[in-house]
C-alpha cells in the first residue's frame, strides 16, 4: 500500500503550485518570440546588461576575499564578539533591501559618515559604479558566509591538527588544507551570493540611483522599461529567469541532493 | 643510527587520572593498556595537541615530528600522493625531493597503483597505509603512531609493519606507538609502558 495523500491535500497543495508557476509561464507566454535580439539590442539592454555582469562579478569576487576570513573568524569563536559580528553579518538577509540603501546612504553617502572623510579624497560612492558593487556587496556578502561557515564547522579539527603537528602554520593548514576541503561550499556560497548581487534591486537604487550605463542594472532596467517599452522588459526578465534556472541547474546536487538523502533516511 | 633519541616526560590529568610518563632512551616506546587508559592523550600531548598537558623535553623539544592518528584523517581534497607529499611541502623540502621520496614511500607501503585515487576512493587498511607513509615522509625527530597497524589486512600487515619499523629505525627517529597488538611489541623490539 502506498502512503498517497488524500484529495483534499492535493486539492490545497495545487494552490500555491499555480501561484508559483503561472507568473512564469505568463512570461513565457508573452516573451515576444520574433524579436528577442531587437530587445536584446537595444542601447539600454545591452547597458544594463553589460553593467549587471561586471557589477554582480565584481560583488561576488569581493564576497569571497573578505568572506573566506569573516568566515574562518566567525566558524571559531564562541564569545559575544563573535556573535554580535556574525548578527550584524545576518543583518542584511532579513533587512528590507531599500533599508540597507539608506543605511549605505547614511554612512557611505556625500554627507555619510564615511562618506563625508572619503569624500576629501575625491571618492564618491553613492551613485556611482562603485557604489552599485557595494551595495550589491552589502546585501550578498550574508549567502556566502553562512554557507562557508557552516562547511567549516562541520569540518573536523582534526584534518588542520596532523597539518599543525607536521609544522604547517595557522595560515598553511587553512590554504593547504581546509580550504580545498571545503571548496564545494565555497562554490556554492559564491553562486548563492551571485544570484543575489544580480537581482538586487532595492539597496541600488536607493544608494546608486538609476543611472543608465552607470549604475542602472538589469533589475533596474526592467523596472525602467516597464512603463516605457513593456515588451523589452519582459525579455530582460526572461533573460534574468533564464540565469536563475541555471544557477539552481548548478546548486541542484547541493540541495536537491540534500532532500534525496533525507527521503532515503 | 646514532641520532640522539627523543627524551620526554609528560604530565597530564585525564578525568581523575593523573599520568606522569618519561619515555626511555630507545627507538620505540609502545603505550599499552586497556581502552581509556589514555594512550592516545598521551601521544597527542607529545604532538603539542593538549593544551593542558605539561611535556617536558630534557633534551629539548624535537624539530619535527609525525603523526598518524587513530582515524587516519586524510585530507580529503589531496590525492593518495598528495597527502604522502604534504608533510614534506609542510616541513619545506625540495620540489623535486619530495617527488621522488613521494614515489619511495608509495612503493615502501604498496600503494604506488592508487597513487592518485582520492581517500574515499580506497579502503581503510589502504588509508592507514598512506597515513604511515605520510608521518614518516619528513624524517621527523619523533614519531607518534597511533595503532598504526590495526587496519591492514592480516595476510599483508607483517610485511608492511616490518618495512615501516626498519625504516623507521635507519632514519634515527624516537617513535612512540599506541598498540594492542602484542606483535606490534615482537616487531618493534620496543620498551613498552603500560598505562592503566
Amino acid at each position: 500500500m502506498t502512503n498517497r495523500p488524500p484529495h483534499w491535500v492535493v486539492a490545497i497543495a495545487v494552490v500555491p503550485a499555480i501561484v508559483l508557476g503561472a507568473p512564469l509561464f505568463a512570461l513565457l507566454w508573452r516573451l515576444p518570440w520574433s524579436d528577442l535580439g531587437g530587445a536584446l539590442r537595444s542601447e539600454a539592454a545591452k547597458s544594463a546588461l553589460g553593467l549587471s555582469l561586471i557589477t554582480s562579478l565584481s560583488a561576488t569576487v569581493l564576497c569571497v576575499l573578505f568572506g573566506l576570513p569573516l568566515a574562518w573568524l566567525l566558524s571559531t569563536g564562541t564569545g559575544v564578539m563573535t556573535r554580535v559580528i556574525r548578527a550584524l553579518c545576518l543583518l542584511p538577509i532579513v533587512l528590507p533591501p531599500v533599508v540597507g540603501g539608506v543605511a549605505l546612504l547614511l554612512a557611505f553617502g556625500r554627507r555619510g559618515v564615511v562618506g563625508q572623510w572619503l569624500a576629501d579624497f575625491g571618492i564618491q560612492l553613492s551613485f556611482s559604479t562603485a557604489g552599485v558593487i557595494l551595495a550589491q556587496f552589502f546585501v550578498s556578502l550574508p549567502f556566502f558566509v553562512l554557507s562557508v561557515e557552516a562547511a567549516l564547522r562541520q569540518m573536523d579539527i582534526e584534518f588542520a591538527e596532523v597539518a599543525q603537528v607536521h609544522g604547517a602554520s595557522p595560515t598553511r593548514v587553512f590554504t593547504a588544507v581546509t580550504v580545498p576541503s571545503i571548496a564545494p561550499a565555497i562554490a556554492a556560497g559564491s553562486v548563492l551570493a551571485w544570484a543575489r548581487a544580480l537581482g538586487e534591486f532595492g539597496a541600488t537604487v536607493t544608494f546608486a540611483g538609476s543611472l543608465q550605463g552607470r549604475t542602472q542594472t538589469l533589475p533596474l532596467a526592467v523596472f525602467n522599461l516597464l512603463e516605457s517599452d513593456p515588451a523589452d522588459a519582459v525579455v530582460l526578465s526572461a533573460v534574468l529567469v533564464v540565469l536563475a534556472v541555471a544557477v539552481l541547474v548548478v546548486l541542484r546536487d547541493r540541495w536537491f541532493g540534500v532532500l534525496r538523502s533525507e527521503v532515503q533516511r | 643510527m646514532t641520532a640522539a633519541r627523543v627524551a620526554a616526560s609528560i604530565e597530564f590529568a585525564r578525568g581523575e587520572i593523573h599520568l606522569r610518563l618519561d619515555l626511555p632512551d630507545v627507538p620505540f616506546v609502545a603505550l599499552t593498556g586497556p581502552n581509556g587508559a589514555g594512550k592516545t592523550s598521551a601521544l597527542r600531548c607529545l604532538a603539542g595537541l593538549e593544551q593542558a598537558a605539561h611535556v617536558e623535553w630534557p633534551d629539548g623539544e624535537p624539530a619535527s615530528r609525525g603523526y598518524l592518528p587513530q582515524r587516519v584523517m586524510l585530507y580529503p581534497a589531496m590525492s593518495l600522493a598528495d597527502n604522502i607529499a604534504s608533510s614534506m611541502r609542510f616541513a619545506g623540502l625540495s620540489k623535486a625531493s619530495i617527488a621522488e621520496r613521494t614515489a619511495e614511500l608509495l612503493d615502501l607501503v604498496d600503494i604506488a597503483a592508487l597513487a592518485r585515487r582520492r581517500p574515499h576512493e580506497v579502503s581503510g587498511g589502504q588509508r592507514q597505509r598512506t597515513g604511515l607513509a605520510r608521518a614518516i615522509a619528513a624524517t621527523p625527530k619523533l614519531l607518534l603512531l597511533d595503532e598504526p597497524f590495526s587496519a591492514i589486512d592480516v595476510a599483508s600487515r607483517a610485511r608492511v609493519r616490518a618495512r615501516i619499523v626498519k625504516h623507521i629505525a635507519e632514519s634515527g627517529a624516537s617513535c612512540v606507538i599506541a598498540t594492542h597488538d602484542p606483535n606490534d611489541l615482537e616487531a618493534t623490539d620496543a620498551a613498552s609502558i603500560v598505562l592503566s
